[in-house]
């Protein structure tokens, strides 16, 4: 059972690859026993590599290993958590192996801007992304693969849609409302962001956060860095890796609608309430529509009607008679009016048999080689993504390449080369998510849903009907291509001064076409206007720079190591669109096919062009491994900039090594119970700039030069002044404070603390003007502000020994903002926006919300409903004296309001019994605008993640979650639903919880048709749709096994491996929005939920 | 070694002096601020923006003038599926908390262009004198026009004639802020200077661009009829009209200056039809049009016509006949969101052609209604597009207006009534009788509300037309169709609108500026 076979597997495999060169004199076999120095406990699993070479096995499960090779083999022997160790084979036959326990912070390599650096000269602050994350979930890009991953980043994922991009936010981010986007560097090009990356290609992705790690890259960086490196050749491997996931994604829908006999039995109540209020909307009971007895089966002459071509034959409801009775034999279903008493027929119809998918399915395949020698290294992968949405015909399709080549030209020339490709094809659902997952599945379930031929009827129209009718009708091609070419070329000059040049170049382009075939818009109405309609644009960033590098030591303590680079960026953007209507025929979307007539065609195109010129360097100093320094400086130019276009953004941080103190030997160190410990302290400025272009859908690089935009009028072109020129806007400056310390106790637990103070000086933020300005709004420079927080990162390793590996990880993040300074406006605070209200102690109006100084401008403000009015007493007590302005129309007492003139009972409405009781106050007997509380904070102050590593044996357990904590989400689609608002849709079964004479203790109020227009019970923002945000998501849960090495020799491989996992398992949280990650959802707005995915995955290494 | 570095050195140099790293870009696809004002192409463009935002600003101006003026429904639409839009206006239930229009019903924005405009023109040394007067003439008479508006809606307002955004950038909301004048008089005299200055500088070139769709002499001088006769009939500050009789003289010359210019046409529905009949484009009846086009803009006349989904199966029209399915041939593009009462329709005799041109009368047992249809633009594709021409000024009311001028200097307006009345009988229009000056100016009352549905003019009617009192006919509620307010402390105040909470907030120089009656509504 010894490992020779494996080594000579191994060995087969690298005659393939060229490597030859340990081939010869296999004559010496030396057998090896791998213990811990400490405990004398046998290790398995070590892993024992020939020195030079990609041969290497690993030891048993009791320790013992036996290779056969030549006496001057070196064999490097390396474990977690132990000290490498190296051992020449010699003339003896056992070797007798004691590994050192390693006391060592675990000495990764952190990729920092233009360099790396290794994790114990560190001295900024630099979270790594724990790799394993990467390997289980599938994921159309890897964003979310941060959620709770990496302390103070936020990510919120709030669409389920297949290819979405989740937002996410650095330490409370630098924006005012709280956003902020880190910059996304792959292979030191800069992209738009996480999409179209494949996460099998991913090497390590590094987050720079505080000023001193990200001043190296200046301008842009302010919301941190997220570097994605790639995966590279590695000298001695060499492999190819099978991989294959396949996902079923369950759709997660947060509403239950009723079915169509509980529809009809709320809507009638509900026309009914109102009718109260206004008696003509009772006409509604017997009008066509979906809860309206007016519908006709046949016409006069006794024909069916189609509902395709009749709107009074769309909807089931009827009165039930000797004309419809026939229905019954086809599945309809009869129920007694609650209103007239009468017996109605109706047909139940769910949309979401037709507009949804039940399951989706996810396929992500990817093959990867890789190969090294001394000289070069080579690594290349093809990855197939596939991901089904749930709404019909939708899907995110890409296809991925990446090459990365190095080779070792001359002895001074070593060439880097990569070229990344991606593919990607997407269809999104016709109506706009939000409108699709929400409004348009709660449309009337009372549709026939068929035509009496059995064909599919449309329903209200093609938005809020049956997707299904006119899915084919719908052409849509989107497709994009994002292609990165690098090169880099670095000189040796000599052994410790080298130049590396790069090159990049990123294309980032797009077509969309779309085009209309002719459809079924509503009942009998075709469209058949045939628009077609083609865009196209292009990105080109061209990225060079040159980087010199020296490293000195000077006398034996004095490690300096030095950069000094300058870079060009220019940032290209160009494109073409064409539309077209009117075509002959609607077999075909060609453009040219469209009609030549007047005003029927229309095209545009686009230019944009960016640059920055930097220039920048950094000096890492370290004394003897003790105290360790790190000074950066950036100089950037850049263009969109007018008068104050040039930037210098220094940053220093430094570091304490006390573990390598002579006069601290006692108390840390090796065997005590503080390991190690690291004191880091740093200051860094940024600029940013990217407020300039908040709000643009398409990037306008001239925004500061101003703009008169152009208008048709009567055919000519017409121009007005679209955008104020800001000559003077500066570089918003931003500086960071942030102290830290790592240490590693026990020898098991790691812990890494952070204080962090960035404020953001003369922060780019709009600002609002009086209405009478004429210009509402303009780029300024607006005030000052701060965030402040707290990061914990803590890795407790609890058990490891030969069969159980366990250990847990903790990191959480507390962020605050806060404004701190504003442009005087003679306003207290220099408020800028906000709402009146009164506060709740003084009784007195006091400004709250808008951006104001010393405080933090992203709170929430709504109405509390106190109750609900249940019986008389209560709305004696309640309403005796008083006027509620927030209706639709003044609210008063009954009695108050018969005693109205009938002119003036046309202005108020009466309250009843079921409406909500509000909060007055300030106790004025009136109920308005200012009478709205606190409801909370909409952005999170907490976010962080968990998660444990179980391993037994061959079988692995894996989970990660996540939360966020202390905000509140308000939810109006419930609102709204709850309202009636649209006047004929759906509701949900909260409905079964309103306020009735039976159930006088009901949660909600009176379920009234059309709330909006009479007591404004949910259409007011309250209380009542305000719920705790605070979430803890079960985001994955992952068992693996992998095949013995024994047995996957035996069948040719390296390995295999299995797993199973879960992912977007579950939220636990009082938020009811479609998303527990979103922070509010308007009424009549809506959202695509994150599916949960099961996946199942085999990963095959030959 | 050395040879390399050298090399090295050579291309970073080669690299960073090239000429493709300048940072100085400017846009390629259109003029920036520092490009722009700097030819007469570029003036005419610009004043053909102003009239581009003047479109869009036409459902705004609709909405000042025509909601509250008692002719449209609130609730449920006829066809009993949609509710109608602006139920509190319409009800006039208006207040502090429910404003019905805010931030100074958004005009400033529009403001501003003209703002910007005057004080580049003004300074623009590379046009002829004349092409600047003529600039300067449009200018001025569409800012009057806007403040005219603002006026008869808020009373006092800021005026604001500095385009101060784009001049100066503010770095401070302060830098901006801007108080009410200190009476109506002071905006009222402003509007009227406006209007001087307008007229001057056109010095009597009455020629009208682009078909009638720009601002021109004669509509500055329809503007200036408007406003003297405001000024002759209106309280302001509370006070009664002091110079009725030289502001009558001053309207009455300017609108016999246009009349004669322009022709009524013959059939009263084809001049609105410029979609659908081109020769109908700037036709002799009009003075300023606000120009719709196919595939340009077009308006939202579609919120007044049924929809696809609606039931309208079993009605008559008013002649009995049952109405065909989709009578209007709408393709699917309308919505009711705006309602005429059928009482409006009433008003016509039988033989008033208008009627039914205005109008699509609906009848099925209890329920009888009226879908407006005046403004149909023209069926493309089967489907409507509602691209017609919405007059400002056109000669029937400049007509009307010279007969309310003459009621009210005692002179027989029957010419000017009986011109507008027989058109639209086709020449068999029941005579007018001079009636004394209440009924005359009731009869000329009902003949505008008639001849001008939905343009907007209606709600201004009642405030300015007036009863043999001298009251405002706002207040005549015992009239059928004429009064909207009861002339009490509940209702008077709502002659002018209220100031939404956000503007006076946003302002510390309104504070406590409410309109009067509306604080804490």
């Amino acid at each position: 059972m010894y490992s020779n076979l494996k080594l000579r597997s191994l060995l087969a495999l690298s005659i393939l690859t060229g490597n030859l060169l340990l081939a010869q004199a296999q004559d010496h076999a030396v057998k090896g026993r791998i213990t811990d120095a400490k405990t004398g406990e046998l290790l398995g699993k070590v892993t024992v590599k020939v020195k030079g070479t990609s041969q290497s096995l690993q030891t048993n499960a009791d320790g013992t290993f036996a290779v056969s090779t030549n006496p001057n083999t070196v064999l490097i022997i390396t474990s977690t958590g132990y000290k490498s160790f190296e051992v020449k084979v010699g003339q003896t036959n056992l070797l007798d192996i004691k590994l050192e326990p390693s006391t060592e912070l675990m000495d990764e390599v952190v990729v920092v801007g233009y360099g790396k650096m290794k994790k114990s000269n560190l001295t900024g602050s630099v979270s790594r992304l724990d790799k394993k994350v990467l390997e289980t979930g599938v994921r159309s890009n890897p964003a979310s693969a941060l959620a709770g991953t990496v302390p103070g980043i936020r990510v919120q994922q709030t669409s389920g849609r297949p290819g979405a991009v989740p937002k996410i936010v650095l330490r409370g981010g630098t924006d005012y409302d709280g956003s902020g986007t880190p910059l996304v560097i792959v292979d030191g090009i800069i992209r738009d962001g996480f999409n179209d990356i494949n996460q099998n290609d991913i090497e390590s992705i590094d987050v720079l956060k505080d000023a001193s790690a990200t001043a190296i890259y200046g301008a842009r960086a302010s919301n941190g860095v997220i570097l994605i490196t790639t995966k590279r050749g590695k000298e001695g491997a060499s492999n190819i890796v099978v991989q294959s996931k396949i996902g079923i994604n369950k759709l997660n829908n947060p509403f239950n609608f009723l079915n169509a006999k509980d529809y009809l039995y709320w809507s009638r109540k509900g026309v009914q309430t109102s009718g109260i209020y206004q008696p003509n909307q009772l006409n509604q009971l017997s009008a066509v529509g979906p809860f309206g007895t007016g519908n006709k089966f046949k016409d006069d002459q006794g024909n069916y009607l189609d509902g395709n071509v009749s709107s009074n034959a769309v909807w089931s409801t009827m009165y039930l008679d000797d004309s419809n009775r026939e229905l019954l034999q086809q599945g309809w279903q009869t129920m007694i009016d609650p209103i007239t008493g009468k017996e109605l027929i109706f047909k139940n119809f769910d949309y979401e048999d037709y507009a949804l998918r039940n399951n989706s399915l996810t396929q992500d395949y990817n093959v990867a080689l890789q190969g090294g020698t001394q000289k070069g290294s080579y690594y290349a992968s093809v990855g197939k993504y596939n991901e089904k949405g749930l709404p019909i015909n939708t899907f995110y399709d890409r296809t991925t390449f990446v090459l990365n080549g190095d080779y070792k030209i001359k002895p001074w020339l070593q060439s880097n080369s990569n070229v990344n490709f991606a593919y990607t094809k997407w269809r999104d659902a016709i109506n706009g998510e939000a409108n699709y997952m929400t409004r348009a599945l709660g449309a009337p379930p009372t549709m026939r849903g068929t035509n009496m031929n059995g064909d599919l009827l449309v329903g209200r129209d093609w938005q809020d009907g049956n997707p299904l009718v006119n899915d084919d009708k719908f052409i849509r091609k989107n497709i994009n291509q994002k292609l990165t070419l690098g090169q880099a070329f670095t000189v040796d000059f000599l052994d410790n001064l080298s130049l590396r040049v790069s090159g990049n170049w990123f294309f980032n382009q797009e077509t969309n076409e779309s085009f209309n075939r002719d459809y079924l818009a509503s009942p009998g109405n075709y469209v058949r206007t045939r628009n077609s309609g083609a865009s196209y644009y292009k990105n080109f960033n061209q990225t060079y720079n040159a980087v010199l590098n020296y490293n000195t030591t000077i006398g034996e303590d004095h490690h300096i190591n030095a950069m000094l680079g300058s870079e060009f960026f220019d940032s290209y953007r160009t494109s073409f669109s064409a539309s077209g209507t009117g075509a002959p025929t609607d077999d075909f979307m060609d453009l040219g096919l469209t009609s030549p007539e007047a005003n029927k065609r229309s095209i545009d195109s686009y230019h944009d062009r960016q640059r920055i010129t930097s220039f920048f360097g950094r000096v890492n100093y370290d004394y003897q491994q003790k105290y360790l320094m790190t000074l950066t400086a950036r100089r950037d130019g850049y263009s969109t900039l007018l008068n104050n276009r040039w930037g210098t953004f220094p940053g220093i941080s430094v570091g304490w090594n006390l573990h390598n103190e002579e006069f601290l030997k006692d108390y840390i160190g090796s065997g005590k119970p503080v390991n190690t410990l690291k004191l880091k302290a740093s200051y860094g400025e940024n600029g940013n700039v990217d407020a300039v272009f908040k709000g643009q859908t398409t990037r306008d690089s001239y925004i500061l030069q101003g703009a008169y935009g152009s208008s048709k009028y009567d055919g000519a072109v017409g121009y007005t002044m679209t955008s104020l020129s800001i000559p003077n806007l500066k570089w918003e400056s931003l500086k960071t404070k942030e102290i830290g310390l790592e240490t590693r106790l026990f020898d098991r637990l790691d812990l890494t603390l952070a204080y962090y103070h960035r404020t953001t000086k003369d922060k780019i933020a709009t600002l609002t003007l009086p209405q009478s300005a004429g210009f509402r709004t303009i780029r300024t420079n607006n005030g000052d502000m701060s965030n402040q927080g707290v990061e914990v990162d803590l890795n407790y390793q609890i058990l490891r020994n030969h069969d159980w590996n366990l250990s847990f990880n903790w990191n959480t993040a507390y962020n605050k903002n806060k404004v701190l300074k504003l442009p005087y406006n003679g306003v207290a605070n220099n408020r800028q926006g906000g709402i009146q209200v009164y506060d709740p102690v003084s009784k007195e109006l006091t400004w709250v919300g808008g951006t104001q100084e010393g405080q933090d401008p992203n709170v929430a403000y709504a109405y509390e409903a106190v109750g609900i009015i249940r019986n008389q007493a209560d709305l004696d007590r309640y309403a005796g004296q008083l006027k509620d302005l927030i209706g639709a129309r003044t609210l008063v007492h009954p009695d108050a309001y018969n005693a109205l003139s009938e002119d003036q009972k046309k202005l108020y409405y009466p309250l009843a019994l079921g409406d909500v009781m509000w909060k007055d106050v300030n106790g004025d007997g009136i109920i308005n605008s200012y009478d709205r509380i606190y409801m909370g904070n909409t952005v999170p102050r907490w976010t962080g993640g968990f998660g444990a590593t179980l391993s037994y044996k061959d079988f692995s357990l894996y989970t990660r979650l996540d939360y966020a904590l202390g905000f509140v989400a308000y939810d109006g689609p419930r609102a709204w639903f709850l309202g009636m608002m649209q006047g004929t849709f759906n509701t949900t079964d909260a409905v079964f919880d309103t306020w009735t004479a039976d159930n006088p203790n009901a949660k909600y109020p009176t379920y009234y048709w059309a709330d909006q227009l009479f007591k404004n019970n949910t259409s007011r923002e309250s209380s009542m749709f305000y719920n705790k945000g605070d979430y803890l998501a079960l985001r994955e849960i992952s068992v693996g096994y992998k095949l013995p090495n024994t047995i996957a020799q035996r069948i040719k491989m390296e390995g295999m491996r299995v797993s199973l996992t879960g992912q977007n398992l579950h939220y636990w949280t009082k938020n009811t929005l479609f998303s527990a990650e979103s922070g509010r959802v308007d009424q009549n707005s809506g959202g695509y939920p994150l599916p949960k995915t099961f996946i199942f995955s085999l990963q095959l290494t030959f | 070694m050395k040879k390399i570095f050298f090399y090295c050195c050579v291309i970073i140099a080669a690299f960073t002096s090239c000429k493709e790293i300048d940072l100085d870009i400017t846009p390629e696809d259109y003029f920036a601020n520092g490009s722009f004002w700097k030819s007469n192409d570029q003036v005419a463009g610009a004043m053909l923006g102003l009239h581009s935002q003047l479109r869009g600003q036409q459902q705004n101006l609709w909405s000042l003038g025509e909601l509250r003026a008692g002719t449209l429904r609130d609730g449920t639409s006829f066809t009993g599926t949609a509710s109608l839009n602006s139920a509190g206006i319409i009800t006039q239930d208006i207040r502090e908390s429910a404003p019905g229009i805010t931030g100074w019903a958004g005009l400033y924005s529009t403001i501003f262009q003209v703002n910007n405009f005057i004080y580049q023109v003004e300074k623009a040394d590379y046009l002829t004198d004349a092409q600047k007067g003529y600039y300067l003439g449009q200018a001025y008479g569409m800012r009057a026009f806007y403040y005219f508006y603002l006026f008869r809606t808020y009373g006092r307002v800021p005026l604001v004639t500095e385009p101060q955004a784009a001049v100066n950038t503010p770095t401070s909301a302060d830098q901006a802020y801007k108080a009410r004048t200190g009476t109506e008089k002071e905006t009222f005299d402003f509007i009227k200077s406006e209007i001087d200055k307008s007229e001057k500088s056109f010095s009597g070139n009455y020629e009208t661009k682009n078909q009638k769709a720009q601002w021109s002499l004669a509509a500055t001088k329809m503007l200036k009829t408007e406003v003297y006769l405001w000024s002759a009939k209106v309280s302001i500050d509370g006070q009664s009209p002091k110079n009725t009789n030289s502001d009558l003289q001053l309207a009455k010359a300017a609108v016999e200056e246009v009349i004669p210019k322009y022709n009524l046409i013959n059939n009263f529905a084809d001049q609105f039809k410029s979609a659908s009949m081109p020769t109908m484009k700037g036709n002799a009846e009009m003075i300023f049009v606000i120009r719709y086009l196919n595939g340009e803009a077009t308006s939202f006349f579609n919120n007044f016509i049924y929809a696809a989904s609606d039931d309208i199966t079993g009605y008559m029209d008013d002649n009995g006949q049952v109405i065909p399915k989709d009578p209007l041939q709408t393709g699917s593009t309308g919505l009711i969101r705006y309602e005429y009462k059928m009482d409006l329709y009433k008003l016509y005799e039988k033989k008033d052609s208008r009627a039914n041109a205005t109008f699509l009368n609906f009848n099925k047992g209890n329920t009888s209604a009226v879908v407006f249809r005046k403004f149909m633009g023209t069926l493309i594709d089967g489907v409507r597009n509602y691209s017609d021409d919405y007059p400002v000024y056109r000669v029937a009311e400049a007509y009307l207006l010279l007969a309310e001028i003459k009621n009210k200097l005692g002179e027989d307006p029957t010419a000017e009534i009986m011109a507008v009345r027989n058109r639209a009988y086709g020449g068999l229009a029941p005579a007018f009788i001079n009636g004394g000056f209440e009924a005359n100016e009731l009869a000329i009352f009902y003949e505008r509300t008639k001849e001008f549905v939905s343009e907007g003019k209606r709600w201004f009617d009642l405030r300015r037309m007036q009863d043999g009192n001298g009251l405002p006919l706002v207040f005549r509620k015992n009239l059928n169709l004429v009064g909207v307010l009861d002339n009490n402390d509940n209702q008077n105040h709502k002659i002018l609108w209220p100031i939404d909470l956000q503007t006076l907030t946003e302002d510390p120089q309104l504070n406590d500026q409410q309109n009067p009656g509306y604080k804490g509504t």
